[in-house]
């Protein structure tokens, strides 16, 4: 049996370190646009827009029962087809990397949808009957007395997502992206050892996983301190 | 638009006939992993020496590495592992006997350990102080009172997040077929093999999940109903 070679995974994280800007793309992509597409979503479904509500409820409830990898590919094998009969081009041999950020965004969109709508319903609605006896619009009212509050209640779970999310990335090379997995493969190819660079890379997420975690915590406090002056 | 809507169909009796191998990775592994995230929950619940720090860390640890690599690292190293084991047990097996599917479910079960021992401490730590005082009060022990007034209290709010835990746990099934166990992701594939048609395998494995998806958090409202119920009877 082979032996393990503890050396080749130190001397493999800076290997690994070289593609990790392809993960921070997608999850700063990812959250930027799951945070647009899941605002939107979730103002469907607290204001009650009809249909736009219904298809908001099914794309939620699609993107949380099936496994991401499924997602991953029905968009890499879906998006051409679909493409291809609307427009009428061709985008199969488009850079892979546009399937993989429009698979994370639509994922991340659905979760935050989820996060949103719960906080957005979680702020009371005397603030907002307050805001209009003021003479507020609706538009107003949402956007300078109910957003500040639900997204303040969001960061916690957001936090969640984005430490998910990051994890998620880990999927990409399933359609060849070379990232931080990618890479550790094409190592595992030449050096024939198998353990050791998997466990660089585990190192790598679990680091990357605990300095997000750290960051979100600080804004949640950062945040939430002109709330205790408030109270 | 160009679908063979009769091939996704075809794709989906498939993948239907490996479900139950599905269901018997992510519920093989939620027992298996219930046990473990009960009594790591309860270590670190009462602040046992030495062992809450110890899986403090490793729950931190785990949180952070993607299920896909500790997939493929159980995978790549159960041989080394089994084989180890039976040479100092001197027991009489190999690697050899060890199926894939026990793979998949000591992968899943590492990461529902995870997920499932910070359910439960949630839920113990979400149970208020008082009720612990209350029960020494009237002269119940740590553990009398834990086991009658507080646990009872902790199920009612786990039961529901449970029922998303074993939804996380089937949707991590999937990565089961990276590693070549027989489950619906792998079964739909198998079929796609032949004619390139993976867009439709893989509507049809969508399906397949979210069907079974959108049962269990259907058993998960009428959880939190009915116990919801009891609850505000009590109050």
């Amino acid at each position: 049996m082979q032996k393990l070679d503890w050396s080749l995974i130190f001397t493999s994280i800076p290997k690994l370190l070289s593609r990790i800007h392809i993960t921070f793309l997608i999850v700063i992509v990812a959250t930027v646009c799951g945070i647009i597409i899941g605002l939107v979503m979730a103002l469907f479904r607290v204001y009650k827009v009809p249909v736009l509500r219904q298809i908001a409820v099914v794309y939620a409830s699609f993107i949380r029962g099936t496994p991401i990898i499924v997602q991953l590919f029905l968009i890499y094998y879906g998006l051409p087809v679909f493409f291809n009969w609307i427009f009428g081009v061709d985008i199969g041999r488009l850079n892979k990397m546009y399937f993989i950020l429009v698979t994370y965004s639509l994922s991340m969109g659905a979760f935050f949808s989820e996060i949103m709508r719960s906080t957005i319903e979680g702020v009371g609605t005397g603030q907002s009957e307050a805001a209009y006896s003021i003479g507020m619009t609706k538009l107003q009212t949402f956007r300078r007395i109910v957003l500040p509050q639900a997204a303040l209640a969001a960061v916690p779970s957001l936090s969640t997502s984005f430490v998910s999310l990051l994890q998620n990335t880990s999927l990409g090379y399933t359609i060849g992206i070379i990232d931080v997995i990618g890479r550790a493969r094409t190592i595992i190819n030449i050096s024939k050892h198998t353990i050791e660079p998997y466990t660089a890379a585990a190192i790598i997420f679990v680091f990357l996983s605990i300095v997000f975690q750290y960051v979100f915590s600080f804004l949640e406090k950062r945040l939430s301190k002109g709330r205790g002056a408030v109270a | 638009m160009n679908i063979d809507l009769s091939f996704v169909w075809q794709a989906f009796l498939y993948g239907l006939a490996y479900l139950p191998n599905t269901l018997k990775l992510a519920f093989s592994a939620f027992l298996l992993s219930l046990v473990f995230g009960i009594v790591i929950a309860g270590i670190r619940f009462f602040k046992v020496p030495f062992l809450a720090r110890f899986f403090a860390l490793f729950v931190t640890f785990l949180k952070g590495v993607p299920m896909l690599l500790v997939m493929f690292v159980v995978f790549a190293s159960a041989s080394r592992v089994v084989n180890g084991l039976a040479a100092l047990l001197h027991l009489p097996f190999s690697a050899k006997d060890v199926s894939l599917n026990a793979i998949g479910i000591v992968a899943l079960t590492i990461f529902g350990t995870m997920i499932i021992s910070e359910t439960i401490r949630g839920a113990l730590t979400s149970v208020d102080n008082g009720q612990f005082e209350a029960g020494f009060s009237i002269g119940l022990t740590r553990t009398g009172a834990l086991v009658r007034i507080v646990a009872p209290q902790a199920v009612i709010i786990a039961a529901p997040v449970l029922c998303n835990n074993i939804i996380g746990l089937i949707k991590a099934s999937a990565l089961c077929y990276m590693v070549m166990v027989e489950e619906v992701m792998s079964g739909t594939l198998k079929v796609a093999s032949s004619n390139y048609k993976y867009f439709e395998a893989y509507l049809a494995a969508a399906a397949i999940y979210w069907a079974l998806c959108i049962v269990i958090e259907m058993i998960a409202k009428i959880l939190r109903a009915k116990l919801g119920k009891y609850r505000t009877k009590l109050a």
